[in-house]
Formats: C-alpha cells, structure tokens, sequence
C-alpha cells in the first residue's frame, strides 16, 4: 500500500470510476478532506477535474460546476509560482480537455516554462527540456496552437538541431490543417511560414553526395513534408513542376527514390491541370507500355539509377490509363488528325476487339474514352471512336462474369439515354440467351460466369425498370422480374458447392434483388408489412446457406428494425462483427432511435443468438446482445480511448517523422472527437437511463459539444445502394446536428427545471451562449444570448425551411419542451402573475392531448394492420415515405409510445415544479394544489392506459394463425406468383412458419418492454 | 477502376467494403495507426475513383541481419471485388517496397493451414512454405486452434536463397519460435 495521502487519492478514483459511483462521489470524498484542513495542489487539481465531469445542465453559468472547474484550474495554472508536481499538472491537462480548452494547455506550459526561465539565480537562458515538455503536452493534448508556438522557440534556441526545424515546419502545417473552416484565413499565415521554411530545406539540398547544411532536407520523409505543404499550400502547379523535375527534388532525384511513384504522378497530375497533354500522354504511354517512365536522366549528385524504375503494378494503374484517356482526348479535341490522339484511339480501341485477355482497367478505360468522345461531332463520327452503347456492351461481354461489373459499368451507363439504357439491356438479354444455362455441356466455370453474367443484367434490369423513379413497374414486370431472379437463383445452387462457411454465395445477390424488390412494394403502399416479412423470410433463407453474407445481414437488422422485432434486429447486428473504429461509421445503423425502440434488454433473445455461426470464425458472442444501455456504452467508449489513444499515435509518428501521414492523423483525430454520432449516442444513453428510473444528467462538457462547436459526420449510409428502393427502409429523417442540439437544449430545459423546484437553480434559461458562439466556452459570456426555449424553437424551425431530423412525435415533444421553458421564463418575469403562466400551461396539456390522440390513432392502426388488404391497384402509386407513413410504420407506433411516456415524465417534472420552486409559488394568484393535482393524474391516467395498450400489443403480436402462415407463402395481394412459389417450394411452410414465430416473439417482447418505464 | 495507393488515417472511416468481410480482422485504431506512423511504404489500399477502398495490404519491415525482412500483417479484398488480381497487385507492390526501400532478404506471411485457397493463391506468386507454426491461430469461441503456414519469397539480395527451404511443410515450430 503507498502513503495515506495515496491511499486517500485511491479512493477518490474508485468512486469517480465505480459502477453507480461517478462524480459526486468522488467530489463528496473530495470536499470533506478540504473540511477537514487538507491543502495542496494536488488536491485542488483533483477537484477541478471531478468537477470538470459534473453534470452541468440545469446551473446557471455562474454556479455550474464546469464554470467552477475553469476557474479553479487557472488559478493553479497561472499563479506564480506555478505547481511543480508532475501529477498535479498532468490533472490539470486532464481538467482542460474534459472542459473543451485544450488551447489553456500551451498557455500552462507557456507559463510553467517562463517562470523556469525567470527564477531568480538561472543562469542559462533556455531549458530545453521544458521547452520539449511543453512541445509534447501540446501534441498529446491535441493542442496545435501551443505546439507549433514551442516547437518554433525551440528550433529558434537550438539550431543546429536539424530535428527541431523539421518539427516546426509540421508544427506550421498541421495548424492549417486542423483548424476550422472559418478560422482558415487566419491561420493561413502558418501555412506560408511551413511553405517558406521548407522550401528554404529544398533550396539547400545538396548537388553533391555529401550531406548539405544542417537545415537542409536530407531525408525522404522531409521531401515529402515538402510537397505535402506544397499542395496543401496551393502552390503553383508551374513551380510544383520544376520542383518535381529537379534533380534534387524530382521524382528521379537520390531523395525522390524512395516515393518514386507516388512523385511521378504528382507530377503528371500537376501537368494535367497545366494542360500540358503532351507531356502527360508520353510518360502514361510510357508507363503502359512498359512500366517505366523512361529517360533516367542523371542524379545531380553524378549518380545514375541502376537501372529505370518498372512497375508491373503501375503499369496497369487506373490512374495513369486515366491520364492518358483524358490527355488524348484533349489532343483530340484540339486536332483531330493529331497523331497521338490517333495512336491512343487505336490502342483503346484495340482492346475491346482483341480476343485475348484484356486488363478490367483497359477496358474502363475504353469506356471512359467513348464518354468523353460521344459528345464531340470531331470526334464521335470516327471508326476508331466507339460508341458508348457498344463499348458498354463490350464491357458486359469480356467483364460480365465479375461481381464487380455492374459497379463498373453502371457510372458510364448513366451517361446513356433512357432509350439507350433500354436498348442496352435488350442486348444484355440477347447477349445472356445465347448460352442455355441447361446446357449438359457447361463445364462448372463456364456455368458459374453464365449465372454471374445473369445476375449482373438482373441487377441492371433492377435499376432500369423496377426501381425507377419515374415510371412505376407494373405488377407483371415486377413479377416477372422477380421470376427470373429466383429461377437464376435455383440455378445458382449448382455452382455455389464446396464453399467455406465464411463464404458468399452468387445466388446471394439475386435473393437479395428480390428483397429490394419487395421493398419496392412496401414503401409503395399505406401501411401493409407483409412485403417485408417475405423479404425477412427470404434474408433468412439467404443467410441459412451464407451465413455471413454482411449487405443481407444489414439489411435484415433495418427490416427487423422497421417491423418492430428489435431483439432480433439487435441480435443480427451482433453476427456482424461491428468494433473498434467501425461503431463510429456503422453503429447507426441500429442505435439510431434505439433509445425509444428498446431502451431494455430481452434477455430471451440471447436464445435467438446463432451461437455456432458466431463461434465458427472466433466471433465474442455478447452476454447480453439486446441491451441497449450496453451498446450506447460500447460505442461511446471508442471516443473516451480516443481522446488519449489518437494524439499518442500522432506522437508516434512524430517521433519516427513519418511526415506524409501526419497530415490525416490529424484529421483522422479531428473528425473522431468531433463526431456526431458521440453526440446522439450520449443523447439515447441518458434517454435510455432515464427510462430505466436512473439519473442521466450529462458528463460534463464533453458530449455537449454539438451545442457549441463544429461536429463531423463519419456515418457510412451507402451499404445498401444507392437506389430509390431504400426509401422504403428508412426509419424516420436522418438525425443530425440540430436533432442532437434540440435534444441537448431540452435536457438543459428539463434539469433546469428541477434545479429550480429543488430550490437550487439560478435563471440560466437567458444566459447561455448560442451555437453561432462556437468558440464560447464553459460559463463564459459573449455572443447572443436567448432563454433554452428559444434557441430550442430556432432549432426546430429548421425543419420549416427543409432541414428535416425530427419525426413528428419528436417535434411534438420538443414544442411541449419549449412551452415548458416559456414557464420557467414567464416563472421569473417582473410583473409576477400567473395568468400567462396559465395560459401557457393550457397549451402544454394541449399538446398533450395531441400525443396520446396520435399514440392512440397508431394502435388503432396496429390492429388494422393484420386484415388490411391493400389493393393492387393502390400498389406502386410512388414510392417516396413521408412523415405520414411513418405513423403507420410498427417501428413508428413504437417510437411514439416510448417518447409520449418521456413527454408524460416531462409534465410531471413540471408538476413538480409548479409545486414547489420558490419562483411559482410567488407568482399571483397562485397556481393551485389541486390545479396541479389535475395535471398530475391526467398523466398518471394516461400513462398507465398507453402501457396497457402496451400489454396488449405485445399479447396480440406474439400470435401467429395459420392465416398469418398463409398469407406470407401466397403472398397475399401481392400478385407475386413466382415468389410464393419459391415461397412454398424452397423454403417451405415449417420454415416459414418458424421465421415468422420468430418476428413473433421479439414484436412481442418490444411492446412487453414498454411496461419498464419508470416513473421514479 | 483500381488504383493503387498509400493507406492513409482517413480510411479507417472507410473500409467497411473490407472489413465488414467476417475474415478481416477488425483491429483496435492504434494499431492501425502504429503501422503508419512505422511503415506507411507497406501499408496500401485499391481504391475505386470514387475512394471505395477495394482491398488493402498492411504490413511492416523486421527482423535482424538475414532475417530483415518485409513481412505481410493483413492483406484483404472486399467480396464484390474478388477475382479481379488486386491481392497480385497489392503483394507485388509490398514486395517493391520491401525490395526497394527497405532493401529485404525475403517478404513472408502466415496463413492457416485449412486456408487451401489462400496457399495456393501465395504459391501462384512465388511463396514456398518456409515452416508450420503449430497452433499459430489461437482458438475462440470453443473452436480449436490451427497451425499456420510460414510463406516466403526470397528477394533480390537474398541471392544464396537462405529465405526458403524445401519441404518447409514438415520443418514444426512452436509460436513462441517466430515472436
């Protein structure tokens, strides 16, 4: 055991770290060893940092703990003297960052240095050490202001430490790039010194072998740095030229070997934009045709390379057939007859004709040269000019059996007309008919190319004629469409044998057409789920021979998502494998809204868990895979590691000066800490709490960035195409920065609200910066200042001018919000009456009322669902969802539920408050007991109703009739045959049967977890 | 439309065309990170004009006198762009580099011994089996662990061939042996 001053630290860090312990704990432990006489900086330091992680909404700025935190940190900080002890300073970083001010970093150690200097007696005038302890607190503290400030005393101090200038440099650069878009004109001064000091390195290098000046650049990783801040710099692409020419600098010099390539296409690039389409096509031909730039001219240093670069790699890049397509067609466009153009319409054209193997890239790269052509009568009426048509097709004929084809194919494709899209995919047919996929004589490679090449036209005739957003697909087309895909499909199973159980399957695309093809239907029609769940049927079906197949299990978590079997959906999500750095770009896609879906864990659902599929490739198989407050944790923890993690790494390369990826490490650091989705996370965390009875305050400033800085969005949204067909799978607006700013603004509404009636709050709905004070910080005055409940209403104004991320129910919690903050404001008002109050409180039991009408419409429609037949006719009517289909969606009627109970949790914080803050009960004439007693069990009354409603769905939901069994295998008033043939024949009943008992039970288990909302 | 280029810290918000694949190891971020600080010549992704990351190669430069060598930590192709040869491209340019710029005697990889396809894939680019790492795949899951493969392709300066051996397929060593 260490000293009792150690152990007493101890314990403040296990309550401050304790499940169910946090910082009030910890603070408590902290005040009483103050009470108790104890002193120090080391202590004080401590309670800065526990106070830095209180909960702050609800305080006025003067009496927020955060605001107290940053007084108490700059006090030590700037006294003289300073704190010595390593440990306190290290609290006080700790302190800073919690709070948002990295920046007071540097200033610290700015301060701690030249007191250093200062003390009476030194004799020397620098501390090199403290002048690099300042340097690397900054760089792990992400504060690149404070960094670039000391490494730039330090190379002034020592220069004959070559590594200290080069320091500087990135130290000039990285602040340019890190900072936001607005402060960009400001910092552009650092990017001109970065330019002008490396560019002085270059000038230096010497002509001869031996090493030139101490500041030169001597180093590969230095060149790089050089042309790094040259581009960032936008330097002119005529002196980028001549730098990556010269025999110093160039790509062919001594210091350019190592990243050859890599220079030689920034050169090429820089003469394409110099238009210099001479030069471009000669080194691309070159490299073509022979993997080598060519001439070596001699180093400046005497020495000549071994031997010419080659690069089979390069020889075949994508980039440099590029280069060469557009550098022809330019030439051309100038003179026609010109012979280079001429040279490179043959030899592009050449490889559509020739028989041989032919590389994927020469063949995009004839597409690409007929695209730019075509429009051009100079050029298009040539032979040696292909069409597009028929260089598409070409494409089709020699790359049709890649999965990569329609990917490849579909950019240059949209260049078509519509009439020549159809054209082309009559002559894909035509092309596919010519081998009978029944042939005896197909040996298993050529069968296996006839079905890909099959399904990559199926999928153009998915884009082309179903999904279309013009003209709606007739039942027959869709039908027949949907035949094929499944008749290719019992095809596939001939070639898709003696596959790994982590493989995918070919037929897998085709199941997953049809899947697309139903939610074509769905989003089409009011409000009948039965497309989807034949979709869920047949995802299952894919997955139960391709068990990992992830675009089917992505889709099957939304489908799951949308009908309202969220334990199932939770569950498929955990077979993907999603952690690390994916939960910031993928995680959205379940705990978007999963806070009011299933702010509970179905412990039943680990039954659902396909144990072996998951121990087949190692995967961990969560103890509890629905826990919602388990995932929110998961992924949040991935951006508290960060904020340590990354700027270490952004160290690391400092120290091994692996300068050419700094530049993104920055960045990478940049958009993780800013990251919306760390927000809305945080935002469902507490919501989710809250419904379980606990206390969800916030942490600090931390979370509650989006109110006053910029966000970045690192959310993926394209795993499943890009195509019209998804609309039907979208669950409500895609949540952004102002549905994480109206949520945070009305959790500071709410706990200011019980900060008041516990007699503890000031007046903070009127003093907190608004958002455009994005540099205002904690409990610091400036820019405009407006009460919560019209910065709120700002917010949801948005949505008037298109901005949409609200659903309705979302809206309409938010506007009770905002009349809940009018009260508070009115509460305080001079003239000290109740009658606006009043009024304003009949408008929150208003809007109230429209709630549980609108909770209660919704379960009227739950029960039409199961006999609603939606015609035929009404089918395909247009496939974009609006607000009002979602109110029939099941995951809707959810969603509403769990937000009308948070609105009912609302007005009974506001209950309290008319009851009991001294503010109200001053107002004249007073607002009455039994007033208040009215509201209070008009909410009981309610509440208890929505969750017998509750109780109900889930009893009705976990029913399944031989009725439900049936319409699924028929398809019923689909007019989709050759589904419930497949349906019938492939899957079968019992199948069937069981996948739908299955959508069943977890329905049933989410309207089950309803009854789990605490009141307390 | 492939290109090839160096990985950078940007791309870890977009490989999920790769690393949603249930084969490709999803590693912490510092990981990932640490290769680019130490070895960002052998850390290269495919990518598609558009920047959808097709496949990448990760790998890093080790070992001492003989045994300094390039060696390939993760090489993965996204599903829908399998066949295409960008493993070939991807191993061939790790194999410039490792030559090049790091001046190796040999680039080697470890591969499950089950993994047929792979092996077959790596001796198709020249690799040979140097040694079988017996129970080089610790299990999860309850499953049981499984050896690996030691692949190897000797290197210009490798010019006695010391890198390989014949028959490496019978020549045992424990994990410890190759940390």
């Amino acid at each position: 055991m260490g000293s009792p001053f150690e152990r007493r630290n101890q314990q403040v860090w296990e309550a401050l770290n304790a499940p169910g312990g946090g910082p009030k704990q910890a603070l408590q432990l902290v005040n009483r060893r103050l009470k108790k006489g104890e002193k120090g900086d080391h202590l004080t330091a401590m309670r800065a940092f526990i106070l830095a992680q209180m909960p702050s909404a609800g305080a006025t700025s003067a009496s927020s703990p955060l605001a107290e935190a940053l007084a108490l940190c700059n006090g030590l900080a700037f006294r003289t003297p300073p704190p010595k002890e390593t440990e306190t300073i290290r609290l006080l970083e700790m302190a800073y960052i919690q709070l948002g001010k990295k920046a007071e970093i540097g200033r610290l150690h700015e301060h701690l240095y030249k007191t250093r200097i200062a003390t009476p007696g030194r004799t020397k005038p620098v501390d090199e050490s403290g002048l690099q302890e300042w340097y690397s607190s900054c760089m792990k503290a992400c504060d690149w202001v404070g960094m670039q400030k000391a490494a730039m005393m330090l190379q002034k101090q020592f220069p004959n430490n070559r590594g200290y200038y080069f320091r500087a440099i990135a130290a000039c650069f990285i602040m340019v790039v890190a900072c936001d878009d607005d402060q960009r004109s400001n910092m552009a001064l650092f990017g001109t010194l970065a330019s002008r000091m490396i560019s002085k390195a270059a000038s230096e290098i010497s002509q001869t072998k031996e090493l030139g000046p101490i500041r030169s650049i001597r180093t590969a990783a230095e060149l790089q740095l050089f042309y790094e801040v040259l581009s960032f710099t936008k330097t002119e692409d005529t002196e980028l030229v001549r730098y990556l020419e010269s025999p110093t600098t160039g790509f062919q010099s001594r210091l350019g070997s190592d990243n050859y390539w890599e220079l030689w296409w920034l050169l090429v690039d820089a003469k394409l934009r110099l238009r210099e389409f001479k030069d471009v096509d000669e080194h691309c031909r070159s490299v073509l045709s022979t993997g080598s730039v060519g001439a070596n001219d001699s180093r400046a240093d005497g020495t000549v390379p071994d031997q010419p670069k080659v690069s089979l790699v390069w020889k075949d890049d994508w980039k440099v057939w590029s280069g060469y397509v557009t550098s022809a067609f330019e030439l051309g466009l100038r003179d026609p007859e010109d012979p280079l153009f001429t040279k490179a319409a043959t030899l592009i054209t050449e490889n559509l004709k020739t028989d041989g193997p032919v590389s994927r890239n020469a063949l995009l790269a004839a597409l690409q040269f007929a695209t730019l052509c075509n429009p051009h009568a100079a050029l298009n009426c040539r032979e040696d000019v292909p069409t597009l048509l028929a260089a598409c097709l070409t494409f089709f004929q020699k790359q049709g059996g890649k999965s990569s084809c329609y990917d490849d194919l579909r950019p240059y494709v949209v260049q078509l007309s519509i009439d020549q899209r159809k054209e082309l995919l009559d002559k894909l047919t035509d092309h596919c008919s010519t081998s009978s996929l029944e042939s005896p004589d197909m040996s298993l490679k050529e069968l296996t190319d006839a079905v890909r090449e099959r399904v990559t036209r199926l999928k153009f005739r998915f884009w082309i004629e179903i999904d279309n957003q013009e003209r709606a697909p007739t039942i027959e087309g869709l039908d027949d469409f949907m035949q094929e895909c499944l008749a290719v499909y019992t095809i596939s199973l001939k070639v898709d044998v003696d596959l790994l159980v982590t493989d995918m399957r070919i037929g897998d695309e085709l199941l997953l057409l049809v899947a697309k093809g139903l939610m074509c239907v769905y989003a089409s029609r009011t409000h009948d789920t039965l497309p989807i769940r034949i979709a869920i049927v047949l995802l299952e079906h894919l997955l139960s021979k391709s068990k990992h197949n992830f675009t089917a299990l992505l889709l099957l978590v939304r489908l799951y998502s949308i009908i309202g079997a969220l334990s199932c959906a939770t569950v498929e999500y955990q077979r993907l494998g999603i952690k690390q750095i994916q939960n910031d770009s993928l995680s959205h896609h379940i705990l978007t809204r999963l806070a009011t879906l299933l702010p509970f864990s179905i412990s039943a659902a680990a039954k659902l868990l396909h144990h072996t599929d998951m121990a087949d490739v190692g995967l961990h198989v969560p103890a509890n895979p629905t826990d919602s407050l388990e995932m929110y944790d998961i992924s949040l923890r991935l951006y508290k590691n960060a904020n340590r993690t990354n700027p270490e790494m952004i160290s690391l390369a400092f120290k091994n000066d692996a300068y050419g990826q700094i530049k993104d490490m920055v960045l990478f650091e940049k958009r993780v800490s800013t990251s919306i989705s760390a927000c809305h996370f945080e935002i469902e965390r507490r919501r989710v709490l809250r419904f379980r009875g606990g206390v969800a305050e916030g942490s600090g400033a931390l979370w509650d960035r989006a109110l006053t800085a910029s966000t970045s969005d690192n959310r993926s949204f394209d795993l499943f195409g890009e195509d019209g067909w998804h609309t039907g799978c979208n669950m409500g607006p895609r949540v952004g920065v102002q549905w994480a700013r109206g949520f945070l603004l009305a959790e500071s509404i709410m706990a200011t609200l019980v900060a008041q009636s516990q007699g503890a709050g000031g007046s903070p709905p009127r003093d907190m910066p608004s958002p455009s004070g994005a540099n205002g910080g904690v409990g610091e005055a400036g820019g405009k200042h407006m009460s919560l409940a019209s910065r709120l209403r700002e917010v949801t104004h948005q949505e008037e001018e298109g901005e949409y991320e609200f659903t309705g129910v979302e809206k309409q919690v938010l506007e009770v919000v905002c009349l809940i903050g009018d009260i508070q404001v009115e509460s305080e008002n001079a003239t000290r009456t109740s009658s606006k109050v009043k009024t304003l409180l009949a408008d929150v039991m208003g809007n109230f009322q429209a709630l549980r009408g609108g909770v209660q419409a919704s379960s009227k429609a739950i029960a039409e669902d199961a006999s609603a037949t939606s015609g035929v006719d009404s089918m395909m009517s247009g496939l974009s969802l609006d607000d009002h289909r979602w109110d029939l969606a099941p995951w809707y009627c959810v969603h509403r539920v769990y937000m009308f109970l948070e609105v009912c949790k609302y007005i009974l914080q506001l209950c309290d408050f008319l009851d009991k803050s001294p503010v109200v009960k001053a107002l004249k004439p007073p607002i009455t007991k039994p007033q208040i007693t009215e509201i209070r069990n008009a909410i009981g009354s309610s509440s208890k109703s929505v969750i017998q409603l509750a109780k109900d769905e889930a009893k009705d939901a976990v029913l399944v009739t031989e009725a439900d069994i049936d319409a699924v295998l028929s398809c019923k008033g689909l007019e989709l045959a050759s589904v419930a043939e497949f349906l019938n024949g492939s899957v079968g009943r019992e199948r069937a049967e069981n996948y739908m008992d299955k959508i069943a039970r977890s329905r049933s288990s989410t309207w089950a977890a309803v009854g789990g909302v605490k009141f307390s | 439309m492939a290109s090839i280029r160096p990985f950078t810290a940007l791309d870890l918000h977009a490989f999920n065309p790769t690393n949603l694949d249930v084969l490709t190891e999803n590693y912490d971020t510092t990981f990932y990170l640490s290769y680019l600080s130490k070895w960002p010549k052998l850390f290269l992704a495919v990518v598609s004009p558009t920047g959808t990351i097709m496949a990448y190669i990760m790998g890093k430069a080790e070992g001492e006198g003989i045994e300094w060598h390039g060696h390939v930590t993760a090489l993965t192709v996204a599903p829908a762009y399998r066949r295409l040869g960008l493993a070939k491209v991807l191993m061939a340019e790790l194999e410039r580099v490792s030559e090049e710029v790091y001046n190796g005697y040999f680039v080697d990889l470890f591969v499950r011994v089950s993994n047929e396809l792979a092996v077959k894939m790596y001796k198709g680019m020249g690799y040979s089996v140097y040694r079988r790492v017996v129970g080089y795949y610790s299990a999860g899951g309850g499953a049981e662990a499984e050896d690996a493969y030691d692949m190897r392709k000797s290197l210009k300066r490798d010019t006695k061939g010391q890198s390989v051996r014949e028959n490496g397929e019978t020549f045992l060593v424990s994990p410890e042996d190759v940390y």
